[in-house]
């Protein structure tokens, strides 16, 4: 087990290290010897070699990332009527010559490398020991659209792209303060992957933003190709199936939780940015339930725990109740049930699983297939599995309906992620519940709640505020409680600074419109 | 990691050796719905069960309909034994599936097995674990097996019907029927069933003398059981006014309370019945708007229950049966007296006991109010 954890004391073994330490040097000649070198074999890098005046110079960038329109108006061109015969600086390149407003210079043959592969524009001039990289990016990128994974009927409709930049543009449109932090990293040898860790000064606890960048600075790893990587890299119980960091599209989402002192993670390259830390309550939640009144949330809220239940332990109740407690089901249904079962040749537990596994094959190809298919599969495993296997006589009907049931259970979970926890977690319960009835059931569901008690995401109680209880944080738990009554923000993540809003905001209801008070 | 590994095997192969899978399958099962308990000779049980065919519901996967001995989805079948238990292990010597008695929801003892006691034949559910007490207890008029054996035309299962009948009947459970026989000066009213038109009749009852039936109640006795067990809610009651025109009151809410005193050295019994009622029926057109004409009517309401009730406990304490309980009643609230002087002979002098009705009726509401205004 030791081997697993995380911040092991070992000495690390350096992953490919390919700096090789140089200066860029006097000679233009040179400096583009060594690039071509280094970027031997590399097709998509371009070298556009210009003279202005007498001077030579040399463009380079990588094919695809630049937009050459604006690096010809904004560099070529001015370059290229650069006539006077003088010595350039790379300072007069700088302030003078490239129209572009982000420009910097660099003297390290590393780092002019790593900016052209970050889709910088390096100018290479002769005679000049530094490189001028201007940024003249022009990616082809996925437009913002809504988001597919977390739709909402009301709420806002932009979601995430694959650009790091535009998921915190998208941010910080919706927290313009400059107490919005954007720490930037680079993880990954090869990727070289972007990474900005987003969280608002006075709101997040310092100690969580020190144990974040802890966490983030110890890995050393080849590739980062989404946030998944850093997710299981610094999560603080690898071997618990709950998730402890949560994803999202959403760019509300992500402010929301920001606000209420939590830090959160885009990567450069994904459209799931990732929010630490969480409670297991927030995977129940939409973030749509904070827009719709109070009412329609507070049932929807209390609709998900039901069939977070549901989804967990209904077909281990089912099977636990008919072969050990058929004396806990009411006469009626007994025999209703009893009629089905007459002529099903497995036992109730077998038939469970058979249905079980199936439906989960049934909607893992549904989801990996095109979508035109995927109808064709749904519809095909509905005739399948609900009506002529019952027809068949193999599997019995108050079976499809449990099973049905517990699907649809799992799909009122709006986090994908817990939803898949939850669905494999049933397994063990049924397999529990066939072995030892409902002894199994409850013993079962007592270690998933001891664990989830014991477990924690960055120092936060999962299971907080119901373990440990803390009645007043329970307003936006399992109820979503009026906006005018939500006056403090969480208490497991912010400390000092809790409150959020000016007393009494409540709409005076005596009052009419036009009247005069009293 | 070694460590898991080296007891992880353990682990698994604990549930999987053990061989303790005490799972049943439901189509394992004989589900009883009804049992019966007849005298066949002395000290010798004829024990009945109706159990349920499920197959022959109709559920979807079995083709439905059919099976059965003669047509409905139920079949009944008896043994005999010395007590319950081996009747039922007799039984279960011919049948392919286990008797399973948590559904069993009414118990029936035959009438000739009920006028020799009932006592070891619920003592049954008591010991058992599968039988709940909440299971109804009925005594039949006849042998008990011939009620299971009755179909009835509204539920498939003859113990289905029962069981409902007895819910809106007084309800008694072998629970409360052990309590009142266990319990000085209180004795236990059990409903009797018969074969009726299309199905089953209750509407008479088994007064009880300790666990043996003394008699069987007749019609006006049979409502005096209803008033004095409080079981006279959303039931009606019809009398007729002095022109032989009939009135009939569906009594919202009726209550009775006991009440003892001393009158001149000799003790009192009364009973106050607090009764109210809506009009139903008004045959005579009757305008109860007029004072003269309700006080009228009311008075022959209250007539019409106190003699219902008196003549219950004229014909019990007759017998030295204390039907409404007011032993038990001195027993709570006067205990001292009731050692010092009435616990002996309490039966014996039943007879001699004054007892008064007092009934406080009202008619709340009516639906008819008369045509003659």
């Amino acid at each position: 087990m030791k081997s697993f954890k995380k911040h092991r004391q070992l000495k690390k073994p350096e992953v490919n290290n390919t700096k090789t330490g140089e200066f860029i040097k006097y000679e233009l000649e040179e400096n583009i010897k060594t690039m071509k070198v280094l970027f031997k074999d590399c097709s998509d890098i371009n070298f556009r070699f210009i003279t202005a005046g007498d001077t030579k110079a040399c463009l380079v960038f990588v094919d695809g990332l630049i937009d050459a329109a604006s690096i010809e108006t904004s560099g070529i061109r001015q370059l290229l009527e650069e006539t006077e015969r003088r010595q350039l600086t790379a300072d007069y390149l700088k302030e003078k010559v490239i129209a572009i407003n982000s420009v910097s210079e660099t003297e390290q043959i590393d780092d002019a490398l790593n900016k052209i592969l970050g889709g910088f524009t390096v100018l290479f001039v002769d005679r000049i020991d530094k490189a001028i990289a201007f940024d003249a990016k022009g990616t082809i990128a996925r437009s913002v659209a809504e988001p597919e994974t977390e739709t909402s009927v009301r709420g806002p409709r932009e979601g995430f792209t694959e650009r790091l930049r535009v998921n915190t543009s998208l941010i910080r449109q919706k927290i313009r303060s400059n107490r919005l932090k954007i720490v930037s990293k680079i993880i990954g040898e090869q990727t070289q992957t972007n990474i900005a860790i987003l969280y608002i000064e006075g709101l997040a606890q310092p100690d969580l933003i020190d144990e974040v960048m802890a966490r983030l600075d110890a890995i050393k790893i080849d590739a980062i190709l989404e946030s998944g990587y850093i997710e299981e890299l610094i999560e603080d119980n690898s071997w618990s199936v709950f998730p402890q960091i949560q994803n999202t599209e959403r760019p509300d989402t992500v402010a929301a939780n920001l606000l209420e002192g939590r830090i959160s993670i885009v990567v450069d390259g994904t459209p799931f940015v990732l929010i630490l830390p969480v409670t297991f309550w927030q995977f129940l939640q939409a973030s749509e339930d904070y827009y719709n009144r109070y009412h329609i949330s507070i049932f929807l809220r209390i609709l998900r725990v039901l069939f977070v239940f549901v989804a967990l332990e209904l077909p281990a109740l089912y099977v636990a109740v008919t072969t050990y407690h058929q004396e806990m089901i009411p006469t009626n249904l007994l025999f209703s049930i009893a009629s089905s079962r007459e002529a099903i040749p497995f036992p109730a537990f077998v038939e469970a699983l058979i249905m079980e596994i199936s439906f989960e094959a049934l909607r893992e190809a549904g989801v990996r297939l095109p979508k035109i298919v995927g109808q064709a599969v749904s519809i095909l495993g509905a005739l399948v599995i609900g009506q002529a296997a019952v027809e068949a006589g193999i599997v019995s009907a108050p079976m499809v309906i449990v099973v049905s049931i517990t699907g649809i259970a799992s799909f009122t979970i709006p986090r994908f992620n817990m939803a898949i926890s939850i669905r494999l977690l049933r397994f063990p319960l049924m397999i529990l519940a066939g072995m030892f009835g409902l002894f199994g059931l409850v013993l079962g569901s007592l270690f998933l709640l001891t664990h989830l008690c014991k477990l924690r995401s960055f120092g936060v109680p999962y299971f907080s505020p119901l373990g440990p209880l803390s009645f007043k944080e329970l307003k936006d738990v399992f109820i979503r409680a009026p906006w005018w009554s939500l006056e403090m923000r969480p208490k497991q993540t912010v400390k000092g600074n809790r409150r959020r809003m000016i007393d009494h905001l409540k709409p005076p209801t005596t009052q009419r419109y036009g009247e005069e008070g009293e | 990691m070694r460590k898991l590994n080296s007891i992880l095997p353990i682990l698994i192969s604990i549930p999987l050796l053990v061989g303790c899978w005490d799972r049943i399958e439901i189509n394992d099962l004989a589900f009883v719905i009804a049992s019966g308990v007849d005298m066949k000779g002395i000290d010798k049980y004829n024990v009945s069960v109706q159990v349920a065919l499920p197959s022959a519901m109709g559920g979807s996967g079995s083709s439905g309909g059919g099976g059965g001995t003669s047509g409905g989805p139920f079949y009944v079948d008896a043994e005999p034994g010395r007590n319950i238990r081996e009747s039922n292990d007799n039984l279960q010597l011919r049948l392919s599936r286990n008797l399973y008695f948590a559904h069993r929801r009414v118990l029936i003892i035959g009438e000739k097995q009920a006028r020799e006691g009932i006592n070891e034949a619920i003592n049954v559910v008591l010991t058992q674990p599968q039988s709940r007490l909440s299971t109804f207890l009925l005594i039949s008029k006849g042998e008990a097996i011939n009620i299971l054996k009755t179909k009835t035309k509204l539920d498939l299962l003859p113990g289905e019907a029962l069981r409902e009948m007895s819910k809106s009947n007084i309800g008694m459970t072998v629970k409360d029927a052990m309590q009142d026989m266990n319990r000085y000066g209180k004795e236990a009213v059990i409903p009797v069933v018969e074969k009726g038109k299309g199905g089953f009749k209750m509407a008479s009852y088994a007064i009880m003398h300790h666990d043996k039936v003394a008699f069987f109640t007749n019609k006006k006795e049979s409502s005096g059981v209803l008033w004095l067990r409080n079981k006279m809610n959303e039931k009606s009651i019809t009398f007729s006014d002095a022109k032989k025109q009939e009135i009939t009151l569906r009594i919202i809410e009726s209550r009775v309370k006991q009440k003892f005193s001393m009158v001149n050295g000799k003790p009192l019994f009364t009973f106050k019945v607090i009764a109210t009622g809506t009009l139903m029926e008004n045959e005579g057109n009757l305008d109860l708007a007029r004072p003269y004409i309700y006080s009228r009517v009311v008075k022959r309401f209250q007539e019409e229950v106190k003699s219902e009730i008196m003549s219950l406990i004229k014909h019990s304490h007759s017998e030295g049966i204390d039907v409404g309980g007011l032993g038990w009643y001195l027993y709570k609230s006067k205990n001292n007296l009731w050692d010092e002087r009435f616990k002996k002979n309490w039966e014996e002098n039943l007879h001699n006991l004054d007892i008064k009705v007092v009934v406080d009726g009202e008619i709340l509401r009516m639906t008819n109010t008369g045509w003659n205004y």
